[in-house]
């Protein structure tokens, strides 16, 4: 699975979102109440700005590999420039699919949030995103092609580890947050090769279909 | 800009540089003065030391110890001053971005540089301004590399092997457009192992080999040395000493009985050759080629390590 530019097209987290709604919106308690649209809002829109931030570092690399960084040591930029650049750069690329995302919600499955709501799933987790551009580029300054797109990924589940909850302790609509995640599917995926719990075939589809996506933005 | 006084001083002054990685001294011991306005050659196979050579020049690469100035100015603060354009061996060119974009990107970070146009007009990419760099051929990425390196409109421009991977009728097409250049009086230093290049396009040329210099002359002596001959011939109880004091001897190797010459003057060695070796057969006079012309110079200092060890 190749990270490279996830989510930088803004459209497709919105994609994946208006496709997980239909999916889990049958499964969702009939009294809860909270609206599924809204729980799985967040957690894409988390995840999303998540990985464009690690993705710096993809590109990093890829400036780094290509010599461009020492063909930018030719002039008068400095180091810390063409970081804080690429810093920018990172958040940059990260506002736009929140804002995809919540039209979407909005537009397609009648999702409705206070302006506060609306803020938090759009610019204050862009914000949030911060720290993942610059660890994205951190791993960008000292990885290579080869090894960081798995230090990405091993990054990206640790921190859902580090982050994450047994999500069978837990109130069932939130364990729907985690279905929204790559690394919830990747368990459940082990989980049925253990105990023959969770169902292998919907875990292994939804991740087949996104690692599909990502690579194909990335050839693209 | 450097001023008309400046440019009258040395464009590139090396003095006592090292660089070693590990047990490899990749340069040992190199000055090397090259004049505002000339084109010099930096001319050895590969892993002379070339390329660190030219890193050193522009700071990319910190020497162990000697003293780099161009213009009279450290490295670093001749980059910020815009005097120094470089086309490096390696890449250097993005994936996702188009000709145009990269030239502008370099262009909006240097203090006066050429317009973009200008600078792809120069180089005779203007008709691949919007073409994507994996869409281009080896020659095109060299062009675009001079391209990023002319858009500084600097004073001193380095070029490690700036035709690598271009045929014969490409790399002309490369120096007719450096021309344009090397005519406003600015100087050059361009790393290449093809003699030939050297001879052709450059002043002065510069023998590198395993980090020290060699030999270091102009493009007459280079063009001597090229139109030297191979004799090879036969002659039983030979050695090498007696081959090497013949006249207008270059180089000499010994096998067995057979014995290869490399002359810069074929008829006055063939003359001695057979009055002192009277037994000499099956002689064969053959022109060298300028590579082989070369490396016999390169490894005529070899043979001397391994005599005096
Ligand atoms: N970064 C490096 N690490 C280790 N060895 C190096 C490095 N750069 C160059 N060398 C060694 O230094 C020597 C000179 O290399 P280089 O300057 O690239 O030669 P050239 O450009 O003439 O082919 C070679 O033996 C090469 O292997
Ligand atoms: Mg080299």
């Amino acid at each position: 699975m190749s990270p490279e530019p996830s989510c930088s097209s803004s459209g497709f987290p919105a994609l994946f979102y208006l496709l997980e709604a239909v999916i889990f919106g049958s499964q969702w308690p009939a009294r809860s109440a909270i609206d599924p649209g809204a729980v799985l809002l967040a957690a894409m829109a988390g995840w999303g700005v998540l990985i464009s931030g690690m993705l710096v570092g993809a590109r990093v690399v890829n400036e780094r590999e290509a010599g461009w960084q020492r063909q930018l040591r030719l002039t008068p930029l400095t180091g810390g420039g063409y970081l804080l650049g690429k810093v920018a750069v990172g958040m940059l690329v990260s506002i736009p699919p929140p804002i995809v995302l919540a039209l979407a919600a909005a537009l397609f499955r009648d999702v409705r949030l206070d302006l506060g709501g609306w803020l938090f799933v759009t610019l204050v987790i862009t914000l949030g995103g911060t720290p993942f551009a610059i660890l994205g580029l951190l791993i960008g300054q000292f990885g290579n092609k080869k090894n960081t797109q798995q230090i990405i990924i091993i990054g990206m589940l640790v921190l859902a580890i580090f982050g994450g909850i047994p999500l069978d302790a837990l109130p069932a609509w939130f364990s729907y947050i985690g279905y929204a995640t790559p690394s919830c599917w990747l368990t459940d995926l082990g989980r049925a090769g253990i105990e023959m719990g969770g169902d292998p075939m919907r875990a292994g589809m939804i991740l087949l279909i996104r690692c599909d996506a990502d690579r194909r933005r990335a050839t693209a | 800009m450097i001023s008309q006084a400046e440019r009258r001083d040395a464009a590139v002054r090396v003095q006592g540089l090292r660089k070693h990685y590990g047990a490899v001294h990749a340069v040992k011991e190199v000055d090397l003065t090259s004049k505002a306005g000339e084109v010099v050659a930096l001319l050895g196979p590969n892993g002379a030391g070339k390329s660190t050579m030219v890193d050193m020049i522009v700071g990319l690469t910190k020497p162990d110890s000697g003293i780099v100035q161009v213009f009279g100015l450290p490295p670093r603060q001749a980059v910020l001053e815009g005097v120094i354009g470089a086309m490096l061996q390696e890449g250097a060119l993005l994936d996702d971005a188009t000709v145009i974009e990269m030239v502008g990107m370099v262009a909006s970070l240097h203090k006066n540089p050429l317009p973009v146009r200008e600078a792809l007009r120069k180089a005779g990419i203007e008709d691949l301004a919007r073409r994507r760099s994996t869409k281009l051929s080896t020659g095109q990425k060299q062009r675009v590399r001079f391209a990023v390196a002319l858009v500084a409109d600097p004073d001193l421009l380095l070029l490690d092997e700036p035709t690598a991977g271009m045929d014969v009728r490409r790399r002309r097409e490369f120096w007719h457009s450096m021309q344009e250049f090397t005519a406003s009086g600015r100087t050059v230093m361009f790393a290449t192992h093809y003699l030939e290049e050297a001879e052709e396009f450059a002043d002065r040329v510069v023998f590198l080999r395993d980090g020290s210099t060699v030999a270091d002359g102009s493009v007459a002596q280079v063009r001597s040395l090229a139109a030297g001959r191979t004799l090879r011939a036969t002659v039983s109880g030979v050695s090498e000493p007696a081959m090497r004091a013949l006249p207008s001897v270059v180089n000499v190797e010994v096998r067995q009985d057979k014995v290869a010459v490399l002359s810069s003057d074929s008829d006055t060695t063939l003359r001695a050759l057979l009055s002192r070796f009277q037994h000499a057969r099956d002689v064969e006079v053959v022109g060298v080629g300028l590579d082989e012309a070369f490396l016999a110079l390169t490894s005529r200092t070899r043979t001397g390590e391994s005599e005096l060890s």
